[in-house]
């Protein structure tokens, strides 16, 4: 999608080294992409992206199912690398990073934060132009 | 050998349907192959009824017969809502180009009365919107040519209603009256929210041409188009960003 300002929050996440690989998704769904798509993962993403994808998507069952009691984070370990699950409150979404296994987590997770926070105040100001035209 | 191999890439010139969506045609390597039935399946609102609406109007605009049968919805609410999107039926509906069909599930009849009105048309294009509660027609089942809802049955023992084959075979008979004639169908089907299946009674999927699997995220305002699957068509499985615009659906 051209011109997507989340998609542009993604870019920007994934220009860090240790990300490997970015996206807004839920269940079933990758809702938004860095503006390259999958071409911009690091491309040691590729021979384990099957098995992650589909273990994801477990872990968004759970998320479908606590976020309302205010789950935010989760995070599970598959091989040499982790998916972090940052979950917007109250929503079925989460941003997703791959990160490897043993990346220093503690910047990455601020520039995770980050990136959750602009993407909600993104969602927000997209909520509002829409109310607006209605 | 030179016969085989004519023969072989006889088979792979297919002859293709437009959708009425130009990039998905694109995809599609130029359309729908010829004769062929495609399930497009997907949570409720995710546009599957407005693809059905692009192709049957390419259709009309082609000069073709076309035949909606409607089982979800009643004909003045299909017309309308297509209208409010900018399709307007009304005029074929008039000239006989377009016939609305509405699939009474309380009837008995419900697959001759389908397979009768089927071939009585020349139709080319048929759409089936939606199979999900057809097939979900109790039925019983005696031989793959009587099929029949009906209350009693002295075949209950033979084959039980809920049974993997009744409903296989249910369901591979409303398809095959779309195969019967000399038409290209496209049928949707509901997807609950968080399945993994590619149709309700993930049954069907097995049984179409074709696949085309839209995805629609409320919170992030998003959707998705995905062909899964597409008889002797070289596609991407990529999912493909849409929008449901004034003008029906438009790919980003």
């Amino acid at each position: 999608m051209q011109d997507d300002p989340i998609g542009y929050v993604l870019d920007d996440l994934l220009k860090l080294d240790d990300i490997l690989a970015c996206m807004v998704a839920r269940q079933n769904m990758i809702s938004v992409m860095p503006s390259d798509g999958n071409n911009s993962f690091k491309p040691e993403i590729n021979q384990i992206w099957d098995i992650l994808h589909r273990a994801m998507d477990d872990v968004f069952s759970v998320i479908r199912e606590y976020s309302q009691a205010g789950l935010g984070e989760m995070e599970f370990r598959l091989q040499d690398y982790e998916a972090l699950f940052y979950i917007f409150p109250d929503t079925e979404n989460a941003l997703v990073t791959i990160v490897p296994a043993l990346a220093n987590k503690g910047l990455i997770e601020v520039e995770i934060e980050n990136a959750r926070r602009k993407i909600i105040e993104i969602m927000n100001k997209q909520e509002n132009e829409r109310l607006a035209m209605l | 050998m030179d016969g085989i191999k004519k023969n072989i890439s006889f088979e792979r010139e297919v002859t293709r349907v437009h959708t009425g969506i130009e990039e998905l045609d694109g995809f599609l390597g130029g359309g729908l192959p010829e004769n062929s039935v495609t399930l497009v399946s997907g949570t409720p609102g995710s546009g599957k009824s407005i693809i059905c609406f692009h192709y049957i109007l390419e259709g009309l605009q082609n000069g073709e017969t076309c035949l909606y049968l409607t089982s979800d919805e009643r004909i003045e609410s299909v017309i309308k809502q297509a209208n409010e999107l900018g399709f307007n039926f009304w005029s074929a509906v008039e000239k006989g180009q377009l016939k609305f069909m509405y699939v009474d599930l309380d009837k008995r009849s419900i697959h001759t009365d389908i397979e009768d009105e089927v071939n009585s048309n020349d139709y080319t294009r048929i759409v089936l919107d939606s199979l999900t509660p057809v097939a979900e027609v109790p039925v019983w089942i005696s031989g793959v040519h009587e099929i029949a809802p009906t209350d009693h049955s002295k075949m209950e023992k033979d084959m039980p209603l809920e049974s993997t084959p009744a409903t296989r075979t249910h369901i591979r008979h409303i398809l095959n009256i779309f195969n019967k004639k000399d038409c290209t169908a496209m049928v949707t089907s509901e997807v609950p929210e968080g399945s993994r299946s590619l149709s309700r009674d993930t049954i069907s999927e097995f049984l179409v041409d074709g696949i085309i699997m839209m995805d629609l995220d409320m919170t992030m305002d998003r959707r998705k188009l995905t062909i899964r699957k597409m008889r002797a068509t070289k596609h991407s499985l990529k999912p493909h960003d849409i929008a449901i615009t004034e003008g029906g659906i438009q790919f980003l």
